[in-house]
């Protein structure tokens, strides 16, 4: 089997045919994100994971190419996807609850959501902004463990940086991320 | 705060997170001197280091749903206190609850809802309902005894618990015959059939919802459930069609379309269980159609007869063609040309139960996918290697014929958005990748025929047609037609 990381070589150098060839390769990784993404749903409700799915394969398709340069680079990438297709759903949600756009959602999704889920949701993606700002290593950390559910080590290779370090970063963003939530998040 | 003063927050907060008490005070003090910001900064810090319940140790989508739990273990809903969760889905919570003034031993299930429907609304509904409901209690269905609100308004169900597990996941665990399976089917039918005898539609039939018991005794789960939360039902007034009850993956054309639910909507919901029985896998590739496309894609979609959709692995031609027409009447799109109920599609199986039984007597039985694996490694005393190898094939069969769906479904989305040059690779792949409906080599033609590249088309019908797809005749008129227009 063609591994992920040689297809991305392949597609960098031109070859359109490889990403295609990438797709069932990272279905599985997207797939697994998705669900992770979308916990407590049951099967028979797919329509919403694997709808992520396309949408994350569509956002990777428009990608900067050397940004893929592995395996972990492909993660992080998707994660960074998945962030946006979920904050934008976030977004489509609250907006149609003050009677605003009406966006195409999945259809599960009218049955998720409480005014405060999406409303933090909404403000931790505020929040991480903000961190990049600060510290944009640390951000990207979160982004890849909160939204694409990396762990320490596949975060370490995709930053190339050690474990220990991405753990460290870690603690430190989730301890001012969630004070900061906890606080209003007001800019301080 | 500026990049600079984060690291020091981050310098401090590292020194002191692991500290003793009486040394984290003292480093506080030590470190941030005067500075009363960078020590109130990093103390708050501190204490959601040690928030065990911070949002961002739980997956995002759950923060979409809900931010905390709102029901815990030992809580009261009504009369009963919740045991355990069983479980959450599209609609809401499951928990397993027993009466709290231990009257009873008895165990119930409570459905907690989640859909953002007014509480009110839906207890409306339920008391219109219950008399109905009441008058439904048949062995095969499980029991709905009441409805509540909760303390935070969220309405809720309480039910029979069962135990069981859904009717797909106990066909193949158990390795059952296209027989068994059909009677399994069957006996689902009969009880859908005592509620349309009541005029109460399921609307949600799956099988999430549609549970065998280890004894083999089929329960149906949230009958009448859909009808009392759908906040479409006119009892109140229309508010989002987005919240509409169903499941796409189960759901009717006219469901889709937003039409009232029939028997006939049921029929066709049995008629899909039936079609991923038969063949492991879904007659619609809807997987990744956004909402907004899926009534057209559904009401475009051609199903392949189950006995060409690959059958059961392992076991080719146990589907023939008349299980086949019984499979595609009750999927037919227009509702009309189904069944009328769930009666009718019963007595249907029933009947061709009973003439393919009679065609077996004699005949060996035929063994389940497993069982016959099973048979095989003890008599050649082969252990349990056999059997795993069959459940591996099995496995990856059904993840290839998953993947080809996808791959379609892809390339049809590609397609739609002006990519026809990727939708093409996509659909090669779906084809390499075995492509056991002949759906992929289907749209290659169709995207062959709309690019006028007419040999390759040509080429592609021939193959469709040496694999005898009967769709190669209709395709073969259409190139004759292109070919005549210069």
């Amino acid at each position: 089997m063609v591994d992920v990381t040689q297809l991305l070589a392949q597609w960098r150098g031109g070859d359109a045919a490889a990403f295609e060839a990438l797709f069932p390769q990272v279905y599985d990784e997207l797939h697994r994100i998705a669900q992770r993404l979308l916990v407590g749903e049951r099967r028979g409700h797919t329509l919403s994971a694997t709808a992520l799915v396309h949408e994350a394969y569509v956002k990777l398709i428009g990608q900067d190419r050397a940004a893929l340069r592995d395996r972990a680079h492909f993660l992080a990438v998707a994660a960074v996807a998945m962030r946006r297709i979920l904050i934008s759903y976030a977004r489509t949600r609250t907006a149609g609850k003050r009677g605003g756009s009406k966006i195409a959602v999945t259809l599960d999704e009218a049955q998720l959501g409480s005014d405060d889920g999406l409303a933090n949701l909404i403000a931790m993606d505020e929040l991480l902004d903000r961190l990049a700002e600060l510290d944009a290593r640390a951000a990207q950390v979160v982004v890849y463990r909160y939204y694409g559910g990396l762990t320490d080590e596949e975060i370490a290779e995709a930053l190339s940086v050690s474990a220990p370090t991405v753990r460290r970063a870690w603690r430190a963003a989730r301890a001012w991320l969630t004070s900061e939530l906890a606080r209003g998040g007001d800019p301080g | 705060m500026t990049p600079e003063r984060w690291r020091q927050v981050q310098d401090v907060f590292d020194a002191v997170a692991d500290a003793t008490p009486t040394r984290r005070a003292e480093l506080l003090a030590a470190s941030c001197g005067a500075d009363a910001e960078l020590r109130a900064q990093v103390e708050a810090m501190l204490a959601a280091d040690q928030d065990a319940s911070a949002m961002l140790d739980a997956p995002p989508g759950q923060a979409l749903g809900t931010v905390t739990p709102e029901i815990h273990v030992g809580e009261r809903i009504g009369a009963y206190q919740v045991v355990r969760s069983l479980g959450a889905g599209g609609m809401g919570e499951v928990f397993l609850a027993a009466r709290a003034d231990g009257m009873f031993e008895q165990r119930v299930a409570i459905k907690v809802v989640r859909a953002p429907v007014l509480a009110e609304h839906v207890l409306a509904r339920f008391a219109l309902e219950r008399q109905i409901l009441a008058r439904l209690p048949h062995e095969s269905v499980a029991r709905l005894y009441d409805a509540g609100t909760t303390a935070s308004g969220r309405p809720y169900f309480v039910m029979e618990a069962i135990s069981g597990r859904r009717i797909d996941d106990f066909a193949e665990a158990r390795g059952l015959s296209v027989r068994e399976r059909l009677q399994l089917l069957a006996a689902v039918c009969g009880a859908v059939a005592v509620a349309h005898d009541a005029h109460v539609v399921h609307r949600d039939l799956k099988p999430d919802n549609v549970l065998v018991t280890e004894e083999g005794a089929v329960k149906l789960l949230d009958f009448g459930i859909a009808k009392v939360i759908d906040p479409s039902e006119p009892t109140v007034a229309m508010t989002d069609p987005r919240q509409r009850m169903m499941t796409p993956q189960y759901a009717a054309p006219e469901q889709l379309r937003g039409e009232p639910a029939t028997p006939a909507t049921d029929v066709h919901a049995l008629g899909v269980i039936l079609y991923q029985l038969l063949t492991g896998a879904l007659p619609y590739a809807v997987a990744g159609v956004p909402p907004t496309q899926l009534a057209r894609v559904v009401a475009s979609a051609r199903i392949a007869p189950p006995s060409a959709a690959g059958a059961i692995p392992g076991r080719p031609g146990a589907v023939d063609a008349e299980l086949d027409a019984i499979c595609l009447r009750a999927l037919a799109r227009a509702p009309d040309a189904r069944y009328a109920g769930a009666a009718e599609l019963r007595r249907e199986l029933e009947q061709y139960l009973a003439r393919a039984g009679s065609d077996q007597d004699g005949r060996p039985r035929r063994w389940g996918r497993w069982g016959l694996a099973a048979a095989l490694a003890l008599a050649l005393g082969g252990a349990a290697l056999g059997v795993r190898a069959e459940l591996g094939r099995a496995r990856a069969d059904a993840r290839a014929q998953a993947l080809v769906v996808e791959l379609v479904a892809a390339g049809d989305a590609l397609r739609a958005s002006g990519e026809a040059a990727r939708a093409e690779r996509l659909y090669r792949r779906a084809i390499a990748a075995g492509d056991p409906t002949g759906d992929a080599e289907l749209r290659l033609i169709e995207l062959y025929l709309s690019q006028r590249r007419l040999e390759e088309a040509g080429a592609a019908i021939a193959a469709l047609k040496a694999r005898g797809d009967p769709r190669a005749a209709a395709l073969q008129e259409k190139l004759a037609a292109a070919s005549t227009i210069p």
